[in-house]
Order: C-alpha cells, then structure tokens, then sequence
C-alpha cells in the first residue's frame, strides 16, 4: 500500500497484527501502537535529557562572575539553546505526538491510523533529525556555534525534526477528521481525542512559519550574510513557542486528557461536553501566536502591544473552564486519588498558575503596581521586564505542568499502551517532583527577571543582587523536574518490560470512550468489528442483549469500578 | 459508586458499517496546502517588513546592478495559469473516464512545471543577483528555493496520481487521488502568484 492510499489500510502491518519479537518486525512496524510507543520512548528519554542539559545551563548562571562551565558565552548560549529545543522539539512534543498516534485511532474506532507507513516515516525522520540536531551542537554548531557547516546543520536538521513533527500532526488530524467511525460525530469525540485535533491543527498552521525561518537561516548562514559573531540571535527562530500566549499550545492536549482522566477516576463522565470543547477551542484561537509573532516580529517582541496583552490575559479563561468544569465531576462523584487523577488536575492547575503568572507580568497596570509596590523608583522596569528571564520561568512553570499532565495521562492509559498498570509509588514521586520543580523554576525565572536578569542569549552574565539566589531556585526546580521525568520514564520501563509485578494483572480503568471497549493492549485491528457510537459515551449505551464490551488478554481481568 | 455493567457493555447488534470514507487523502492534501500558505505567507510579510525598512532609510532595496525583468515573471505566471488549466481539465477527463485526454492533461500539467522551473533558472541567471552581502539576496532566494520546492513536491504528486490513474487506481467512481493532487497544484499556483506579486512585481 501506498503513502499516499486512501482507504483505511487494513493489511497486516498497518492494522496492527501481531507484532513479532524481531528486529525487522519492529522497525518495519507501521502499526499506531507500536509507533506511538516509539515516539513516548524517543521522547521520554530526550525529555530527560534535555532537562539535564537545562540544568547544566542553570548550573552557569548560579555564579554571575564569570562562565565555569561553559568556556564562553557562545558555549553558554549553545548549551541553553539545545536544553530548550530538544525539550520541546524532542520531548514534550513527541510524546504529545506518540500519544495521540496511539490513542486516537482507539478513541475514534478506526482500525488504523491514517497513512499507515506515512506515520513510521514521520516518527523515523524525527529520530534521525533529532539525532543530527545533537550532533550539530557537539560539533560547535547551532547558536553561537563557531563552525559555519555545523551551524548549517542545526538549520536542516531542525527543519527536519520539525517537518516531521508537522506530517505527524498532519497524520493525527487527517485520523480524526476522516475515519471516525459510525456515530462517531465531532462533538462526540472524546475529549483527548478532540484536543489533539486542536493541538494538531494549531500546529499546522504555526510550525511552517519555523520551517520558513529555518530556510532562511540557512541561506544565511551558508552564504555568510550572517556572521559568527551574530550567531547568537539564530535562537530567536524558535522564539515563537517559548513566549505566552503561544505557549499555551502546550495546555491544549493536556486539558483534553485530563477531562477525560478525571471523568474516569471520579466515576463521573465530565459533563457539559460542548463547552469544555468550546473552551479547548477557544484557547486554540487565544493562544495562536502567528497573528502576533508574525514571522518578522519573532525576535523581538512588543509586549507592550494592548492587544497581546489583553490576549495573554485571555489564556487564563479557557483553562480555568475546563478545570471548573471537570471539578463538577470531582464534587459530584467519588475521586480516586491515583496518579492519574492527581497528575492530570496538578498539571491543569499548573497551566492555571502559568496563565495568572503571565497576566501578572505582562499587564500594564499590574506591573506599574507591582513597581510601586517595589517602590523601586524607575519606570524603565516596565520595560525591563520584558527582555528578562522572565519568559524563562514562565516556560518553566509550563514545562512542568506538561510533564505532570504526561505522567498522568500515562498512568492513565497505561494498561492501554503495556498492558498493565505503571507503578503508583514511583508516579507520585513523579508528580511530587514535577509540581514542585515546576513551581520552584517558575519561581525562580520570574523573580530573576524582576530583579533585572535579562534574557538569553547574553554576551556576559548579569543582574541584580539575588539574581544568583533566584537562580538557584530555578536550577532546584530544573533539577526537580528532570527527577519526576526520570521516575516517570523508570515507572514506564517497569511496565513495558512487565516487571510491576505488584500491578501486574490489575485491570483497565472502567472509562466510557471506545479505547476501553477492546483488550489492553489492543488485539490486531483495535476492533473485532467496527464499533457503532450512538453516544459521547458509547460503554454507558445499555443495549439490551449486547456482548460485554471488555474482552480480556494478557494480563487484564476486567473493568474496575 | 457507578454500575459496573453499565460500563463493560457496548452495542453489537447493529448492522454492517459501511467503508470507510474515502476522504483521507483530500484532507491530508488540504491540511498540508494549508500549512505551506501559512509559511509562505509569514515568510512574504517578512519580506515586506525587511524591504520597507530598507527603503525608509532611503536605501535601495536590490544591491546595485540588479535588475529584475517583467518579461520571465509575466511569462512564468501564464505558465502557471496554463497548468492549473492542464490540471483542472486531467481532473474532469479522469472523472468522465476520458484516459486519452487525461493522461495529455496531465503530461501538458508537467511539462508546464518543467518550463516553470526552468524559466526560473533563467531569470535568476539575468538576474545576476550575489547571494551574499545584502539582506534583499538571501531573502528573494529563499522565497524563490520554496516556491519551486514547492513544485518539485506538486510535481511528485501529479507524477504519482497519474501513474495510479494509468495502473487503473482511479476513475469516475474514484477520483480523490487526483482532486486532492489539484488542490496541492491549485497551492503552488498560489504561491507563485504570491512570489510574482511580492518579488518580481514590487521589487
């Protein structure tokens, strides 16, 4: 079959028949279940990875004298800049990514994902960019790099990794759109479901304006028009999602798994679906940064822009919908308080906090009245806040509510992905460490722009006097939150190779949304037939004389309560 | 405490579902257009903000010496239009089961792709135009390298589309490869009325 056929592909591979134990049977797999395990594991580990290397950064900037650990600035700004793309060009994003490949097609009741072997292309074109992206930094590429060929690299293989993130999503979306199955409306998709197709499509109209900036950093940088002494400002290419509101991408996909996580957890569906969908759509619109950031303005932002402002202030509203929403199932049934439940709703409420942060800093008002309470005397602050590691700690308070609504969307799918539950002790360090890491790094970014800190790249270290105090903090929580990541990939480890002995057996959770109708993991197919939805919640339909919807394999027993 | 076999049930006395839609490849076609307007039009705006700012400190735009000729662009563009034509009439031949005429349609749609890309090669040679030392250069390269890589990919697709249509794939039952290999040429004609305006018109 064709990369480019049309019909839902029902041959072996495509439609998920059995995997076999050898190499050539995984690598070759075209199979949704076994390429979103690729991308959750590709991702996890450059999620750890990243954070690491963040740290590293973090560790520099806890002593203002002089550089330590990177021999100059352009090795610092090196260092900084390959922790936060590969964080989110090689973490956060893929695992976004693999979830959505996994678990969409099983949400809708489609056999397969759409353009089966287009998929495996996507997931491996990724892995080899994002290999060359490292190996571009090593070499003394990428910004401030000092080897022009290298630099040139980092501009491909970027291009690449985000290209293949964008086909990826275009994939997902394309699923969802077109091969729902019977009943399956729109606004009876599931809520993850519905969100990735929000975070997909966002993508799609925002990633090509980095691939475009991409192009034209290299041609730049290989016919010298941009010279090696200015090869710091190359970081501002993918400026665009380290900035509020496009930051805010992050919490769409998270926001949809958690309604439908807690709904599950408190054994109350979320309802007034179409609001919540309304909202997750909304913050699709309020947080779509290319109106802003249109490509000219992505290095230098105007934040003293009333419409972005007033934009920014926005984010908080959408996010605070559907935590209102999905705490009516909390009040009204009877929470579980697992990781998931607890990792899902820390992780809204983290965006919640990120959301507030970002109104507080980026207000007018609120910062002329911040100043007077600071009663430092100089009204250039205004300004001053805005070309601070500001930013820095609001991203950090987004990375951790990302890598919070992660762990708790794998806990949560866990017996739909391995078969069998993740560790629950090791997931509570997890969120633990993550929501305190993510806090702590907020904290200490935000508190380091006050005090005049200003934003990377920089040619030498500098601030007020507790920069180096708040700066610890901020590396604290850097640290903290690579520890959750770590435990949360260890707790994966121990359910993918199935040595959670003590979960072992445990049974899915009792969700209402098609994924839960069929084994865990899914047999061949996903479905012994296609499933027909008269409902949001289709396992709820009581159909007198119907099968039991579960089917059991491995190590599942059954349904919960 | 909810009902436990409330929740393990789902319907199965329903009839057979029908196949599936058939409308993947069209909007997968349609979500990728979408994605190379949105990029070729932030990477336009950006132009139009680089050049404007050129120009308002009295500097020329284009490095002395260059020179950008209306004669190719003018030509490229009725090129383009000629295709989309070329296409659109493969597109109705292949739904009214004509394969002679479309299988010329789609040799005619190639064949002015080809001429496209060469006219193209030929203007950037009288152009004379240094790739480096002026924001302008690196900036016109660009926006011309995606435009015909662009067609290289709308080319691909037309190449691919027809080839099925030849092995039998689609007819005037199904003819979703080939509306959705019009759509992506119908974009990179887009692209290039936006390349004719933004760089060769306005300079």
């Amino acid at each position: 079959m064709a990369l480019t056929e049309s019909r839902t592909p029902t041959d072996a591979r495509t439609a998920g028949a059995p995997e076999t134990a050898t190499l050539d049977g995984l690598l070759g797999s075209a199979d949704h279940k076994t390429l979103g395990r690729f991308w959750i594991a590709g991702g996890l580990l450059c999620l750890v990875g990243a954070l690491i290397v963040s740290a590293v950064a973090g560790l520099e900037t806890i002593d203002l004298g002089s550089f330590t650990v990177a021999s100059d600035a352009d090795q610092f700004t090196q260092i900084w800049s390959l922790g936060r793309e590969v964080l989110l060009f090689g973490g956060l994003l893929p695992i976004l990514v693999g979830l959505a490949t996994y678990l969409v097609p099983l949400q809708i009741g489609a056999p397969a994902i759409a353009f089966a072997r287009g998929a495996a292309g996507a997931f491996w074109a990724w892995l080899i960019g994002t290999a060359l992206l490292v190996v571009s930094y090593i070499f003394n590429g990428g910004p401030g790099g000092g080897r022009a060929d290298f630099v040139v690299l980092w501009a491909v293989s970027l291009g690449l990794v985000i290209l293949a993130l964008l086909w990826a999503m275009v994939i997902v979306a394309t699923t969802i759109l077109g091969a729902r199955t019977i009943g399956m409306t729109l606004d009876r998709t599931p809520f993850a479901s519905w969100s990735f197709l929000v975070f997909c499509l966002y993508g799609i109209l925002t990633l090509p304006l980095v691939v475009a900036d991409l192009a034209l950093t290299y041609v730049r940088v290989r016919h010298g028009f941009v010279p090696l002494d200015a090869r710091q400002t190359l970081v501002g290419v993918t400026n665009l999602f380290t900035y509020a509101p496009p930051l805010f991408w992050l919490a769409i996909p998270a926001l949809g798994m958690a309604a439908d996580t807690i709904g599950v957890h408190t054994g109350r569906p979320v309802m007034l679906r179409k609001p919540i969908m309304a909202a997750i759509g909304a913050l699709s619109v309020i947080s779509y940064g290319a109106v802003y950031f249109s490509f000219g303005s992505v290095r230098s932002v105007d934040f003293n822009n009333f419409i972005l402002v007033l934009d920014i202030a926005a984010t908080a509203l959408p996010i605070l919908a559907v935590l209102g929403l999905a705490g009516e199932s909390i009040r009204r049934g009877t929470p579980r308080l697992n990781v998931a439940f607890i990792g899902s709703l820390l992780g809204g409420l983290l965006f919640l906090l990120a959301a507030v942060t970002a109104l507080l800093g980026l207000f007018e008002p609120v910062q002329l009245w911040l100043i007077d309470k600071a009663d430092t005397g100089n009204p250039d602050k205004l300004l001053i806040l805005n070309g601070t590691t500001f930013h820095d700690g609001l991203r950090g308070i987004v990375v951790g509510a990302t890598v919070l609504s992660i762990t708790g969307a794998l806990h949560h799918w866990a017996p739909k992905i391995w078969g069998r539950r993740m560790a629950e002790p090791l997931g509570y360090a997890a969120v633990l460490a993550a929501a305190g890491g993510g806090v702590l790094w907020g904290l200490g970014g935000v508190l380091a722009g006050v005090d005049n800190q200003p934003a990377y790249p920089v040619s030498s270290l500098a601030g007020g006097d507790n920069v180096e105090l708040y700066n610890l903090i901020a590396l604290i929580g850097i640290l903290a939150v690579a520890a959750g990541a770590l435990l949360t990939v260890l707790s994966a480890l121990q359910a993918s190779v199935g040595a959670n002995t003590a979960d072992a057996g445990a049974p899915a959770w009792s969700g209402l949304t098609l994924e839960w109708a069929t084994s865990s993991p899914p047999s061949p197919g996903n479905f012994d037939q296609p499933p027909v939805v008269r409902s949001a919640t289709p396992l709820a339909d009581d159909v007198s004389g119907a099968a039991p919807a579960e089917t059991t394999t491995g190590t599942e027993a059954g349904g919960e309560a | 405490m909810t009902d436990i076999s409330l929740y393990q049930r789902i319907p199965v006395d329903v009839p057979e579902s029908p196949p599936a839609r058939p409308r993947l490849l069209l909007i997968a076609t349609s979500l990728v257009a979408a994605a190379v307007i949105v990029g070729y039009v932030g990477l336009t705006s950006y132009y139009a903000q680089v050049r404007q700012g050129v120009l308002s400190t009295d500097q020329p735009w284009l490095p002395s010496g260059v020179t950008i000729p209306l004669t190719q662009p003018n030509f490229m563009l009725l090129t383009m239009v000629f295709s989309a034509v070329a296409m659109a009439w493969a597109l109705s031949a292949v739904r009214h089961d004509d394969r002679p005429n479309a299988f010329i349609a789609f040799a005619l749609t190639l064949m002015f792709g080809f001429a496209q890309i060469a006219q193209t090669a030929y203007l950037l040679t009288l152009m004379r135009m240094p790739a480096a030392g002026n924001p302008a250069a690196a900036l016109i390269y660009t926006m011309v390298g995606l435009q015909l890589a662009t067609m290289a990919m709308a080319m691909g697709y037309v190449v691919a589309m027809a080839l099925r249509t030849l092995g039998g794939g689609y007819s005037a039952r199904d003819y979703e490869g080939v509306l959705s290999a019009t759509v992506f040429w119908f974009t990179n004609v887009g692209v290039y009325i936006i390349l004719w305006y933004a760089v060769y018109i306005t300079k």
